[in-house]
């Protein structure tokens, strides 16, 4: 078949025509020669039926009268047709009487059993049986035998005929088919060729001459058309691919001209732009160098109050300089909200934010206003909800702004009571979630009238809560901006003369890590240990026992060295003693070291490991507390995660049962005891912020030199190192940036680093950025808060000995 | 069912025996052609159990004009004058045998009785001396006649047996035949020596 689908049209068409021809002679011989064989057997058995009969008939009186020899002679007969090859009587009880045999058959004819009646055709012979019947009575049985010599002779002549008239007729269908298929597949191997012809050469104008009015010309005549229509479109398309390059031509003159004006109008515009950056730059240099000139005298005037006030003074002159202190930190924070404001009005404020523990964060917060409520009296609570997590993802400087303001807010308008800050999570997004920090107080209140404008710009409740109270009242508004840039918002419901509950939402993310306090010690060593705490002050109580029950600790807290002796004995005598003592050294009576020889003098009470905390360090503490075997002494204000080491360290080294070393605030930041002493150079051109740099420094037990400019600082810098190098930024001859850029020059290749502390009252934002691209590691800002000087100092003693080499490992924590 | 009686009969009925084979040799066409010696047993058909069955079967191959009947049912009657040498064989044979739709009856004839109502009339060897009157008294009338006497067919008679190598064979005066009227069935013919034919046919 697949031979057959490849042929040319000319030869499937000659093909079929003679296969179809053949095929139906053929049916035709063989339907002529059935029906002759037919015919012939019919006529044959008749015959052979009839002589059987004659010859029966003419026997009838032979049999009658037992004459075989007259059968025999009646048989006889049958020799006149030479194709009956036998012929024999038999009696009516099937034996043969009588037989002829044609003579070439003489030997070999086997007969057949006797039948009654009947013919069959056997292989190449016709066998016929009659009953003799004589006046109604079957008296014997006549047989006869045939050849059909006829029959072949007959098929072998028509096999003959036939091979002949199909040979002929083949050969004649196949020349006529030959001649006529022409007709058909001449036209269409002309359009094939022309096909060809149209498709190599392209050539559309050929046609092909139609030569019949039937499909193949219906076909030719479509093609044709088509063809026709080609060419059409060809033209078409070349006409309009013409005018498509002369339009592309025009549209890319007018595109030319186009850009060319466009060009015209960027830098035109281009120059409005820089000119309005000009002017933006200009208003930004004013305000920072405003800041400044204000700053670098209100820093003399802040901090040689400061001074001032540790000098032996009367009391007339005390009060003075005090209400000068109090003048200028107000002062101080009319003009930081001012500047505040102005830079989040200008939308300068970028949030920068990085992973830090809330609990840590918001603690340290409260810690600093926690003098201040302190001093009025009031209770500072702070609840943070369990479902809230460790760490969080935001801006955590700017978060603690926002806290700073309500909960300073609370305590100057509260007079007697307690302000309370709660946090909790009021919605989860996937990775984010939204804080709700609440502020409460129990103080004056906010009128309902006020409520709606309270966090508009220079708004207080009245003008004369101003004047009572003090403050631009600028804060809420800030706080409103910041808790917006934050993803939240800020709300306030507030019952005059009851008290004010302040709301803010803020967005956080969620931080991979996890929280790094209590590495040392697993948890567990802190569950359930019984501790004690002996605390004069009841914040610090309160903040102490609410971080132990937090681990999981159960503690108790008493206000003095006899109520601890009294609760350590009554403990002892129920056999449920104390594990842990922490006390504080300054309290009235009985101080801590003389609660600790107390103790000691009992040694059942002795059981107890003690802890030492204070405010105030003093020389020769540490030796005291050795000899009285406290296990740890630490500073206050300690952090959370401070206390929680310390006390999971000296837990652990008592299970050990080996030797304790003294753990202070110093050794949980590297085992080794430290030097406190810090050798110092501070760069700074006005004499007198000179002067109170290195009062505060010296203060602290550093040891500080001083350079007037940057030249100056390089030229000490190469005679001798140096553990930290505060450099003011604006200098005369060679300010900060320059010479810090010269210590790193310096630096190449040596594989040292000089930590350089940037101190700016450029208090703008991007000066940090500036300052850390400069080369600065860190980023005081003036005037100097002795509390922003700690931290930085805490944190370069603590890392002092570690090689420092990537600044942002250096971040200043809220 | 016959052979079977056969079987039963004993020697007691061996000429009963005898007969039936005979009319089976011939009938029945039984083995072989029809002989027997002189000196026969009892089982062997007798010369003239054979002339009986001949007798009867020359009914099958002899038509009669149908004016010799008086009706569609009468008997062929076959007539014996003289003495009987059948011996009652003959009667058993045409016993309830019918031919052509008729029943044969025997009825014996003495000389000189009127012996034109038969359509077969055997002649006794007793009657040799009164063949021609006999013969004379049955001119015209369509009767085979038929005798085992010497030249009873050249004298006149239809049919006459002789006996030849032990065999019973027969004599047709073609003649005679015509002149009463039978037709003899050509059959019949080619196993007869047939005399006196007129036509031009080769005799036997």
């Amino acid at each position: 078949m697949h031979f057959f689908h490849n042929l040319s049209i000319r030869r499937k068409l000659t093909l079929i025509i003679t296969v179809i021809t053949c095929v139906a002679i053929l049916l035709a011989c063989a339907a002529f020669l059935s029906f002759d064989v037919h015919t012939f057997r019919q006529s044959k058995l008749r015959d052979l039926t009839m002589l059987a009969e004659v010859l029966g008939s003419n026997s009838t009186a032979a049999m009658t009268f037992t004459d075989p020899s007259v059968a025999s002679e009646v048989l006889r007969a049958a020799s006149a047709n030479e194709h009956i090859l036998a012929a024999r009587v038999y009696r009516s009880d099937g034996q043969p009487f009588a037989t002829y045999l044609r003579p070439s058959e003489a030997a070999g004819f086997s007969f057949p059993g006797v039948e009654s009646s009947g013919s069959r055709f056997e292989r190449d012979r016709l066998l016929v049986f009659r009953p003799i019947v004589l006046d109604g009575r079957t008296i014997g049985t006549v047989f006869l035998a045939s050849d059909l010599e006829e029959l072949s002779q007959l098929l072998r002549l028509y096999l003959a005929l036939f091979g002949g008239i199909v040979a002929t007729l083949s050969a004649g269908a196949f020349f006529l088919a030959e001649r006529m298929q022409r007709t058909i597949s001449g036209p269409i191997l002309s359009l094939a060729r022309t096909t060809k012809i149209v498709t190599t050469g392209k050539d559309y104008s050929i046609r092909v001459p139609r030569s019949s009015g039937d499909e193949i010309g219906e076909l030719i005549e479509g093609f044709n058309g088509m063809l026709a229509e080609i060419q059409r479109r060809d033209a078409d398309l070349q006409r309009a691919h013409g005018e498509l390059e002369l339009r592309v031509q025009e549209r890319t003159e007018e595109l030319r001209a186009e850009i060319a004006e466009r060009k015209q109008a960027e830098v035109e515009m281009k120059q409005a732009k820089e000119a309005a950056e000009q002017a933006s730059r200009a208003k930004s240099e004013f305000l920072a160098n405003m800041s400044h000139e204000i700053r670098t005298p209100l820093n003399g005037v802040m901090g040689m109050t400061d001074l001032a006030l540790d000098t032996e003074l009367s009391h007339e002159q005390r009060e003075y300089l005090e209400t000068v202190k109090l003048s200028a930190d107000s002062l101080l924070i009319v003009i930081n909200d001012i500047l505040d404001f102005s830079k989040i009005e200008a939308g300068k404020v970028d949030l920068d934010a990085s992973d830090f523990d809330l609990r840590e964060c918001l603690e340290g917060i409260l810690k600093t206003v926690a003098l201040r409520a302190d001093e009025k009296g009031l209770e500072l609570l702070c609840e943070i909800a369990p479902e809230v997590p460790d760490i969080v993802r935001a801006d955590a400087n700017r978060l603690g702004q926002v806290i700073v303001n309500l909960v300073g807010n609370a305590i100057k308008f509260t007079h007697e009571g307690e302000v309370a800050l709660k946090v909790e999570v009021e919605a989860e997004e996937g990775k984010e979630r939204i804080l709700h920090f609440t502020v409460s107080d129990t103080g004056i209140g906010v009128p309902a009238e006020k409520l709606q404008m309270i966090f508009d710009p220079f708004t207080q409740a009245d003008t004369s809560t101003t004047r009572k109270y003090g403050g631009t009242g600028l804060g809420l508004t800030i706080s409103a901006r910041l808790a917006g840039m934050m993803g939240g918002r800020i709300w306030v419901e507030s019952q005059e003369g009851r008290g004010t509950r302040f709301h803010f939402t803020v967005r956080v993310g969620s931080s991979s890590r996890t929280v790094e306090i209590g590495r040392i010690a697993p948890p567990e060593i802190l569950q359930g240990v019984k501790v004690l705490v002996v605390d004069d002050n009841r914040t610090n109580q309160r903040i102490l026992t609410g971080m132990l029950s937090r681990w999981g600790m159960r503690s108790n807290a008493v206000e003095g060295g006899e109520e601890a002796l009294v609760e350590l004995q009554a403990a002892h005598q129920m056999e449920k003693p104390y594990a842990l003592v922490v006390t504080d050294m300054h309290m009235p009576n009985m101080d801590g070291f003389a609660l600790v020889e107390r103790i000691r003098e009992k040694p059942e009470l002795s059981t107890a490991t003690i802890m030492m905390l204070t405010s105030a360090g003093h020389r020769g503490d540490a030796l005291r507390c050795r000899e009285l075997g406290v296990a740890a002494y630490l500073l206050k204000p300690i952090r959370q995660s401070e206390l929680r080491e310390a006390i999971a360290r000296v837990l652990g080294a008592g299970e050990q049962k080996g030797a304790i070393p003294l753990v202070t605030r110093f050794s949980l930041h590297d085992a080794r005891e430290p030097d406190h002493v810090l050798h110092l150079l501070v760069a700074e051109d006005n004499p007198v912020n000179q002067l109170l740099a290195t009062r505060l420094l010296e203060k602290r037990g550093h040891r500080v030199v001083t350079a007037i400019n940057g030249r100056e600082a390089l030229e000490v810098l190469t005679h001798r190192k140096f553990d930290l190098v505060f450099m003011d930024v604006q200098m005369p001859e060679m300010d900060g940036f320059e010479a810090t850029a010269a210590i790193r020059e310096l630096e190449k290749g040596t594989g040292n680093h000089q930590i350089v502390i940037a101190l700016t009252a450029h208090a703008m934002k991007g000066d940090r950025d500036r300052c850390l691209a400069e080369g600065m590691d860190d980023y005081l800002s003036k005037p100097i808060r002795p509390q922003e000087l700690d931290k930085l100092l805490e944190k370069y003693l603590a890392l002092r000995t570690k090689p420092v080499n990537a600044p942002e490992v250096l971040k200043p924590t809220c | 069912m016959k052979m079977k009686r056969k079987a039963h009969t004993s020697s007691g009925l061996s000429r009963a025996a005898a007969l039936w084979l005979a009319l089976l040799a011939t009938v029945c066409c039984a083995s072989g052609p029809v002989a027997w010696p002189a000196a026969a047993q009892s089982s062997e058909p007798t010369e003239y159990q054979v002339k009986a069955a001949f007798l009867f079967n020359f009914t099958k191959f002899v038509d009669w004009p149908e004016s010799v009947f008086a009706d569609a049912h009468a008997p062929i009657v076959l007539g014996i004058v003289g003495e009987d040498p059948f011996d009652g064989d003959l009667g058993q044979i045409v016993a309830g045998q019918m031919v052509k739709g008729r029943a044969i009856s025997i009825r014996k004839y003495r000389f000189g009785e009127d012996l034109r109502h038969c359509q077969i009339l055997f002649v006794g060897s007793s009657e040799q001396m009164h063949i021609p009157n006999i013969l004379l008294s049955v001119q015209g009338a369509s009767i085979l006649t038929v005798s085992d006497v010497d030249q009873f067919a050249d004298s006149g008679g239809v049919m006459q047996f002789v006996v030849e190598q032990s065999r019973v064979h027969f004599i047709v005066n073609w003649d005679a035949a015509m002149r009463a009227h039978l037709e003899i069935s050509a059959k019949l013919l080619a196993l007869a020596r047939v005399i006196n034919r007129t036509e031009s046919r080769g005799v036997n």
